[in-house]
């Protein structure tokens, strides 16, 4: 069932969306290709300048909209109209937020590899082909080959694995907004965004509440072990990368459970 | 009626709006294999306990149970619901539509509703979002009635169709009509459905008014559902 829930919610998404990429991708080629010298020259810069332009606007249209998408498609897909049929399927309540969680989370990943790739065709240029500069980068690379560790698989698996559950914190954290925001029966849009600002609030208060609390139970002493002097730093470095990790996790898990519960014992689509 | 019998059980069932009472205290027990018509007028509870039916609405008291389970997973998969709203997703064309309902409901008959849309003249590569208000109702009832479920509840599907369109549901859910399963129609229009009911539930401010066949109504009043109907709610 999740297989084919998210089929229709990327189905949903990329209507929307996949235009606006390759309009992306095509303004950065055009805006390169009218860059280009011989170009400009016949085109006196014009053209490159307004294709610029539409690049920018494609590029912050890109970023907005698919914010925008991931906030309508859960608040329309379950607690509006959309509901009536989505929440009727014979799917469980944790099948819909995992659907649309993972939708989102690929949205953001897609198109921020299609925004990097775009500022690749942008700035690309034949003269990067200089039998010089290739060689240069060769050496580089040979270079960093050389001083490889394996830490360095492990710092990027933690990068990874720390940006995958910020990504999905930072939505379920608009989900269990917008969650709580629909408990009311009036005014649910301006109370879903003070709900986003007040559970911001409480989990830094929270945060703070354990650091006090380290503090006085004199458990501030094993920040030393981020200390390069008393640890090798590489252990440093993969510790904080842990201590984030729980951090963004334990918020992961606290508003998938505010969003599972309204939308399994308080549901009320009126 | 044994409690495996009984498809639907309402006990104490209570729904506040804040402090506006839109259902209280109901307690009703549905067999299979009943045309059952709800009715009432506006503000009477149909779409409140409809909704409730199908978890789309917490009770604040009593309990729904259909087939023995609470308002759920379970339950979704044996009720065909037709709300009283439009809940189409516009970018859908009637075949994505038709393909959904298949992919998630494992009692739906494909080969039943593109025989429906043919009737009704509806292709399947129309974009829904251009689509009239009664035509986007007929796509819902078609995908909601191609369904093989126990328990069919429909708020008002023939409120905003024509009368030739209206004459063609109400065909439709009698085909549909077998021993394993209920159909539940909400509506004003009592008139016209009157013919293909066998039960009446009658709500009035939230309050079960009466609930009986149409038979023992006719023998016992001497009068037509709609005319008792009219004397009830009489304003």
């Amino acid at each position: 069932m999740l297989r084919k829930l998210m089929k229709y919610e990327l189905r949903s998404y990329f209507q929307t969306l996949l235009p606006l990429y390759i309009a992306l991708l095509a303004a950065a080629l055009l805006s390169n290709l009218f860059s280009n010298r011989m170009l400009a020259l016949v085109m006196q810069g014009t053209p490159a300048n307004l294709i610029g332009i539409i690049y920018f606007g494609l590029m912050v249209a890109v970023c907005t909209i698919s914010m925008l998408m991931i906030i309508l498609r859960f608040y329309k897909g379950l607690l509006s109209e959309e509901g009536y049929l989505m929440l009727t399927l014979p799917v469980k309540p944790w099948q819909h937020i995992a659907s649309k969680l993972i939708c989102s989370v690929i949205v953001l990943v897609l198109g921020g590899i299609v925004a990097i790739i775009s500022f690749v065709v942008l700035i690309f240029s034949l003269d990067f082909m200089d039998p010089v500069i290739l060689k240069r980068c060769l050496e580089l690379i040979v270079n960093v080959s050389q001083n490889f560790s394996i830490h360095w698989v492990f710092y990027f698996v933690e990068l990874m694995v720390l940006m995958f559950i910020a990504i999905g914190k930072q939505v379920l954290k608009a989900y269990a907004a917008i969650s709580v925001g629909h408990l009311f029966s009036r005014h649910r849009i301006i109370l879903s965004f003070l709900s986003y600002v007040v559970m911001g609030g409480i989990m830094l208060w929270l945060w703070g509440l354990i650091g006090n609390l380290i503090n006085l139970l004199h458990l501030d002493h094993l920040i030393l072990l981020l200390d390069p002097e008393t640890k090798p730093q590489t252990w440093a470095y993969h510790l904080a990368f842990l201590l984030l990790i729980f951090w963004q996790g334990v918020e992961f898990i606290l508003y998938y459970l505010v969003t599972h519960r309204i939308l399994s014992k308080h549901l009320n689509l009126e | 009626m044994s409690e495996h019998q009984n498809l639907m059980v309402c006990t104490g069932l209570t729904k506040l709006f804040g402090k506006k009472q839109a259902l209280t205290g109901l307690n009703l027990t549905l067999g299979p294999g009943k045309i059952v018509g709800l009715l009432g007028p506006n503000g009477s509870g149909k779409t409140t306990f409809l909704k409730l039916a199908n978890g789309l609405l917490q009770p604040s008291g009593g309990s729904i149970l259909i087939g023995g389970h609470a308002p759920g997973c379970e339950t979704h998969s044996i009720v065909a619901y037709l709300p009283d709203r439009m809940y189409l997703n516009d970018w859908m064309r009637i075949r994505d539509l038709v393909d959904f309902f298949a992919d998630f409901y494992a009692d739906f008959d494909l080969a039943k509703a593109m025989e429906m849309l043919q009737t009704l003249h509806l292709s399947p590569s129309d974009c829904l979002k251009t689509l009239s208000k009664g035509t986007k109702e007929k796509v819902q009832l078609i995908v909601t009635m191609a369904r093989r479920a126990q328990l069919y509840l429909l708020d008002e599907p023939i409120g905003g169709v024509d009368p030739a369109a209206r004459d063609y549901i109400l065909s439709t859910i009698l085909q549909n009509y077998s021993e394993n399963s209920t159909v539940v129609i909400s509506t004003h229009l009592i008139a016209d459905i009157e013919r293909v009911l066998d039960e009446v539930i009658f709500l009035k401010e939230g309050e079960l008014k009466l609930f009986d066949t149409v038979d023992n109504i006719r023998e016992r009043e001497g009068k037509s559902v709609d005319q008792l109907f009219r004397e009830v709610f009489a304003c």
